[in-house]
């Protein structure tokens, strides 16, 4: 059975990582090889979007914790888009909305990205 | 009170250290959390606080080798949904962490010890114990209402 699947694919001038199914310790490592290709290829306006994840567990939120200070720290950013209020309410339990941009859909999110890259 | 009053074993089964199980593991929580009456909201945050607990006993306690195996038995008691997982691994208690402050965390782009929060935060009771035999207890409590 496969319970997690993600796809990495461009949104210029974003990245845009979909992510589909549970994502807990066991299916962590595939969205951290992702993440680690993306950073390694220098590529920082990075976003991922939830709309067909139904689970997230600490394991998930380690790898957005992992790559988020390298990222920002090359003018980039990780932005979160498309969670169901399930998935959203992991996020909000242990404060996430603090440190990450969510938003509505994937749009919005790329959107943002192209305002900071006018205004900056 | 009249219908709950006796402790009855809901689940019980041994499972390999192997993080392929965690799937599993949270959808018997959740259904029998929802079974007990529980909403469907406080039973997806207890399976999610049960699977952090797994993950913390096949990464931790056994260092991630899948050959050895633990314990959950899911009971009731009154208006109690209980979770008990006995390993015999490396002992860990998360009551010794301290509690996570967030904000800082944020600020220190820390990594690690969510799990253990999340637990705390999610669960009514968490009490841990070494038994006799040298068996770990993690024992999580959450009350129906």
């Amino acid at each position: 059975m496969s319970q997690f699947s993600l796809m990495v694919r461009e949104s210029p001038p974003t990245q845009v990582i979909d992510l589909n199914g549970y994502l807990d310790a066991h299916t962590a490592p595939q969205l951290e090889s992702a993440f680690q290709d993306l950073v390694n290829e220098q590529r920082y306006n990075i976003i991922v979007n939830f709309r067909d994840l139904v689970y997230i567990s600490s394991a998930g939120l380690g790898v957005f914790m992992a790559f988020i200070e390298d990222v920002r720290n090359n003018n980039g950013d990780i932005k979160l888009a498309g969670m169901s209020p399930k998935v959203y309410n992991v996020f909000d339990l242990l404060g996430f909305p603090m440190l990450y941009e969510i938003y509505e859909d994937e749009q919005q999110a790329r959107q943002k990205f192209i305002d900071s890259h006018s205004i900056g | 009170m009249q219908s709950h009053t006796h402790y009855i074993i809901r689940f019980k089964a041994d499972i390999q250290t192997r993080t392929e199980e965690l799937h599993r593991i949270r959808e018997v929580v959740e259904s029998e959390a929802i079974r007990f009456g529980f909403d469907r909201e406080t039973a997806f945050r207890m399976a999610l606080a049960v699977d952090e607990a797994c993950t913390n006993i096949i990464k931790h306690s056994y260092a991630g080798n899948p050959g050895n195996m633990f314990d959950i038995e899911i009971a009731t008691l009154d208006d109690r949904f209980i979770v008990v997982l006995t390993d015999r691994g490396k002992s860990f208690d998360p009551n010794s962490l301290p509690k996570l402050d967030m904000k800082r965390y944020f600020e220190q782009c820390a990594r690690g010890g969510l799990g253990v929060h999340i637990i705390r935060l999610v669960m009514d009771d968490v009490a841990y114990n070494v038994t006799t035999n040298h068996a770990n207890q993690l024992r999580m409590v959450k009350h129906l209402g």
